[in-house]
């Protein structure tokens, strides 16, 4: 059981990340405009909604099999479940990703790269302070604990920002060719 | 199937992908993908590309 003061740092620390996300959000619909997505990206986000459905009730099961099978818990409820989820989310963005489908066409990449870039220096920076700190354990009864998830983004959010670096230039020779 | 008609109706109006894009409200790699043959689109972003680039449906979509 985790201390009062674990759950209220978590929740606070939680509230402030969705804060953040929100206002980013707010402020990129005033400066854009309504995310608008044309008939193929819809087909394609539907798409890809569909195998981000599928990877995560794949982990799910496999989790559980795992667990009633051999008794073996790799990681803690909360740790789990957030990996979960990561993997699913990111299916979803690497699928839409890679065929022009993640952003609405009048939506520009350049401030999410950075925007990701961001994310996976302050992860990073997370995680070798935890590896570097005696105090910090990233495993507990055997079982991977939260401490792990800091490096679990940054894997997530490099796979993003390469596949995002590469759409991107793909599209810029790809425009500069459309012209005849 | 690559459709070629549209490029080069495209291409005789002296207009980019992203500028017929804009026209008909779609992204530029949605064109590209129905120049290329990867994406079928509905009748209505057909009817859109025909009036965008002056041409009739039969012209630009009808197979040969």
């Amino acid at each position: 059981m985790n201390s009062p003061h674990f759950v209220l740092g978590f929740f606070t620390g939680l509230i402030i990340v969705l804060i953040v996300a929100l206002v980013i959000a707010l402020i990129v619909k005033k400066k854009n405009g309504p995310a608008k997505y044309d008939e193929r990206q819809e087909l394609l986000r539907g798409r890809a909604f569909k195998y981000a459905f599928l990877v995560l009730i794949a982990y799910l099961c496999l989790n559980g099999l795992l667990q009633v099978g051999t008794g073996l818990e790799w990681a803690d409820l909360m740790t789990s479940s957030f990996i979960g989820i990561c993997l699913s989310v990111t299916v979803f963005v690497v699928i839409c990703i890679m065929n022009d489908a993640y952003f609405a066409f009048n939506q520009k990449p350049k401030f999410y790269l950075v925007m990701f870039g961001v994310l996976i220096a302050v992860n990073l920076t997370i995680g070798i302070f935890n590896l570097t700190n005696e105090d910090v354990r990233f495993v507990t009864d055997g079982k991977l604990n939260f401490h792990v998830l800091s490096f679990i983004v940054v894997v997530i959010f490099l796979a993003v920002f390469i596949a995002l670096a590469i759409k991107t230039l793909m599209a810029k020779r790809q425009a500069d060719r459309s012209r005849l | 199937m690559k459709n070629l008609r549209l490029k080069s109706a495209r291409a005789a109006l002296d207009m980019s992908q992203q500028e017929l894009a804009n026209k008909v409200g779609v992204s530029r790699q949605t064109i590209n993908a129905i120049e290329m043959g990867d994406y079928n689109p509905t009748i209505k972003l057909c009817v859109a590309i025909c009036v965008a680039v002056g041409k009739t449906l039969d012209e630009l979509f009808w197979a040969d």
